[in-house]
């Protein structure tokens, strides 16, 4: 028999009514339903697909998110190799990489996790799956030298006043894991933001306490002197089309490659988990705003003004959040016109907080978060224009 | 029909069952000892001489609480009636059940062979409201609500059920003659038989009535659906069928009216879908009135605690908590799930993934819906957010990843919906 089925058969009977653990019933099932689905087949036609659960469509998230997180590992080891001029091979960097960004995820399932078991069990009401995507995109937004502790009081932060509080998945109108990285971003701004924060030291495959400064990309676009370009920065800080956009160089844990970025976007949007609405919406708006801010620009304004709109798509989190984090369903609008409007918004703020304002040199987030609240006046507005070019009924 | 986009491709898609090949004749249930007929009316002070306690009654007899007129059904079995009581159905509607001890010798009652030779209205009301497939024709003589079309639809309503298309593709001189017999009572000239496409090829000009094919996939051969593509128009709010001069009526039906005039008398067997706890099909035909513990056990399906056994199909059946319930004269299908296989719903809230939106035949804004009759705003529900364009097929419910109970929410909102209606008319 498969061992994980004989540990989880084991386990049963504690949770089962009148076992010692059966007020944490919740939690035995979330965590079986994660290993198992029903083994059910119909005999004859119309043979029903499986059936899909709210953690079935998380787990579909999550399977797409992967990619990022593995990579990001890597990434986080490869730049504590390079800033240290050393050299590695693929494994070594793996581990060291594993052992910066493992830990973070494993506190922000630990804490996102015992909040939601808590709250289920007070509410006596099955652990809603929703923390799962939570806990695993919180991490994949911070930096890499985040503490330990910060982590746990952000994505606490993130779960309780983001969610749990409004009575849990469902009911958020905002983003739990951007809650709580904002939460991060303005309590703790020495540790979340900077040129100092995006790469652990490394010292002989030690993690040092230390900083090594390095501009990120849109710190790099957006300090660029009157005299040059963007573009021409970036690429001499290395920053070349390429590196952006596989992602090779130090930013958020999760957020560099537009790569896989676009293949999690792309199938999500396939499956039907993600809205294409509001992807292809957040595209439209950054690029048209770029464009608008391009003809605005002249001799005497910043070169950010002018940098080609494309490249606000490849630095920073726009690809991370565009993919993963516009498309929460619960926080994003119902109505498909909504959507449009949504996105198109999102990616406007972003391009707009970015370029005019030099204190939040990432505009994604916090035009995430705006547009969260906003989402129900869109979608009251969208059915208010529908019912007026209704016939009414005489 | 139903518009596919390139995302979000992986949704369900659903046949009707297709009856291609043959035709079982139904396995026939024995005669019952009892059998429980519902007269739909609100038992008042004393039932009428004919069906008090100790009255004996013949098989094919008309049976009403009131001496004079009022709602009747036939007697589908010879015997001894035993006990009336009161008996509330689905959303308060009431009915008198009537017990009867049946008798093994079918006594036939001949009052209706005399009225063959001239096919009225009155005929039909007084002698088919309760056969199976029934309808209620009464309908058909409303001064106020002229009809000047009727359709005869010959596909289930739900999936997994063949009941009413093995009639039409059984009995397909039945329901012909059944058709003419129509026309000639009711002189209405237009009548669509409606079918899906693929199960019923080739009979058009065989039929006295304009046949029209509806797509396979559920829920095509939904009344509502089938309005929507004959008419190109849905019900408003409170509308029915017979507001738009409109009469909807089973093959069975028609299927049980050819039968009688051609026999002299009224059927009194229902066929019906037994769906068992392995989803294996059954054909049976019963007694109406037969309580449905006997047939299962006739089929060798033992039920246990916690079992569910459903009235319909999946997608809109509803379940019953008695095995003690008769078979009715609409009684298509019986669904009977293990406990173990039943998917409970919840109280989670929507997570707007938009399964359901995708889903939905008439593209009602489901997941906006949902928040406002949880809310029991079903007004705001009806005014803002489609709620009548709704055909009630219940894909949203079986797609729905919160497992959100919404085909039930909705209908209880339009019955809510209908009762403070006529309230208000009351009050007016």
């Amino acid at each position: 028999m498969n061992p994980i089925q004989n540990f989880f058969d084991k386990q049963r009977k504690h949770f089962e009514p009148g076992g010692r653990l059966a007020p944490w019933e919740p939690f035995y099932e979330a965590m079986e339903r994660v290993f198992f689905a029903s083994p059910e087949t119909s005999p004859q036609a119309p043979h029903c697909r499986d059936s899909l659960s709210v953690q079935r469509y998380m787990m579909l998230v999550i399977i797409m998110v992967l990619p990022c997180l593995l990579f990001g590992i890597y990434n986080a080891g490869y730049q504590s190799f390079k800033a240290a001029g050393q050299s590695a091979d693929v494994w070594t960097m793996l581990w060291f990489g594993a052992k910066i960004v493992m830990p973070l995820v494993i506190i922000s399932y630990i804490f996102g996790f015992g909040w939601e078991i808590i709250f289920s069990a007070v509410r006596k009401h099955p652990i809603s799956e929703g923390v799962f995507v939570s806990a695993m995109l919180f991490p994949l937004t911070l930096p890499p030298t985040t503490p330990w502790w910060q982590a746990a009081i952000g994505i606490s932060f993130g779960v309780v006043i983001g969610k749990e509080v409004f009575g849990g998945t469902g009911r958020n109108f905002l983003n739990p894991a951007l809650t709580g990285r904002a939460f991060l971003y303005f309590a703790y701004p020495v540790q979340m933001s900077g040129d100092a924060v995006w790469i652990v030291v490394c010292q002989n495959g030690n993690r040092i306490v230390d900083a090594i400064s390095s501009a990120t990309p849109l710190a790099v676009a957006s300090t660029v002197k009157a005299s040059g370009t963007a573009e021409t920065a970036l690429t001499q800080a290395g920053y070349s089309i390429q590196t952006l956009f596989i992602g090779l160089y130090p930013d958020s844990i999760g957020a560099s490659s537009v790569v896989l970025c676009i293949i999690g976007a792309v199938v999500l949007m396939i499956w039907g988990v993600a809205s294409y609405r509001i992807i292809l919406g957040d595209i439209f708006g950054v690029l048209s705003v770029g464009y608008l801010l391009n003809l605005l620009a002249n001799d005497g304004s910043m070169p950010y003004f002018s940098m080609n709109p494309w490249y606000h798509l490849l630095i920073g989190g726009t690809a991370f959040g565009f993919a993963f984090m516009t498309t929460d369903p619960v926080s994003a609008p119902d109505t498909h016109a909504a959507r449009w409007v949504y996105g198109y918004l999102i990616g406007a703020l972003t391009v707009i907080i970015r370029v005019f304002n030099p204190a939040f040199p990432e505009g994604i987030m916090l035009a995430i978060l705006f547009m969260n609240i906003f989402a129900p006046l869109l979608d009251q507005i969208a059915v208010k224009v529908k019912l007026k070019k209704r016939i009414a009924n005489v | 029909m139903q518009l596919k986009s390139f995302f979000g491709s992986p949704k369900p898609e659903f046949r009707y069952e297709l009856l291609s090949t043959a035709f079982p004749e139904p396995m026939a249930v024995a005669l019952p000892e009892t059998v429980t007929l519902l007269i739909p009316e609100q038992p008042g002070t004393a039932p009428c001489q004919a069906i008090k306690a100790g009255a004996k009654v013949k098989t094919g007899q008309k049976l009403s609480w009131d001496a004079n007129g009022g709602p009747s059904i036939v007697s589908s079995v010879t015997g001894t009636i035993q006990s009336h009581t009161p008996y509330t159905g689905d959303y308060g509607k009431k009915f008198a059940a009537i017990g009867i001890a049946t008798e093994k010798a079918d006594q036939w009652d001949e009052s209706f062979q005399s009225l063959t030779g001239e096919p009225t209205v009155q005929t039909l009301i007084d002698h088919f409201s309760g056969a199976p497939g029934g309808a209620d024709f009464s309908k058909l003589t409303d001064p106020g609500k002229p009809i000047k079309t009727i359709v005869v639809y010959g596909g289930d309503t739900d999936l997994l059920v063949e009941t009413n298309l093995f009639v039409l593709k059984s009995r397909i001189s039945a329901v012909m003659n059944g058709v003419k017999i129509l026309k000639s009572a009711t002189g209405i000239d237009e009548i669509f038989a409606v079918a899906p496409s693929e199960a019923f090829q080739n009979y058009d000009g065989h039929f006295e009535a304009n046949v029209k094919g509806v797509p396979v996939d559920y829920p095509a051969c939904q009344p509502l659906m089938i309005y929507y593509q004959l008419f190109g128009k849905m019900l408003e709010q409170g509308q029915s069928f017979e507001d738009t001069g409109v009469f909807f009526i089973r093959a069975e039906a028609v299927g049980a009216i050819g039968q009688a005039f051609s026999q002299g008398r009224v059927p009194v067997e229902k066929i019906l879908t037994i769906l068992d706890k392995s989803q294996r099909k059954h054909l049976v035909s019963a007694r109406i009135g037969t309580p449905i513990g006997g047939i299962l056990k006739m089929l060798n399906i033992s039920l246990n605690d916690r079992d569910r056994i459903i009235f319909g199909g999946p997608m809109t059946g509803r379940a019953v908590y008695s095995e003690q319930q008769p078979v009715q004269f609409d009684t298509d299908a019986i669904l009977v799930q293990d406990a173990n296989d039943i998917i409970l719903n919840s109280d989670y809230p929507c997570i707007n993934c938009g399964e359901c939106i995708r889903t939905c035949p008439t593209r009602v804004p489901v997941n906006m819906l949902i928040r406002f009759l949880e809310a029991g705003e079903y007004q705001d529900g009806a005014d803002l957010y489609d709620l009548y364009s709704c055909v009630e097929c219940g894909l949203c419910s079986y797609v729905c990843t919160a497992r959100i109970p919404i085909l039930q929410y909705i209908k209880l909102a339009k019955f809510e919906l209908a009762r403070m209606t006529l309230a208000e008319e009351k009050n007016d």
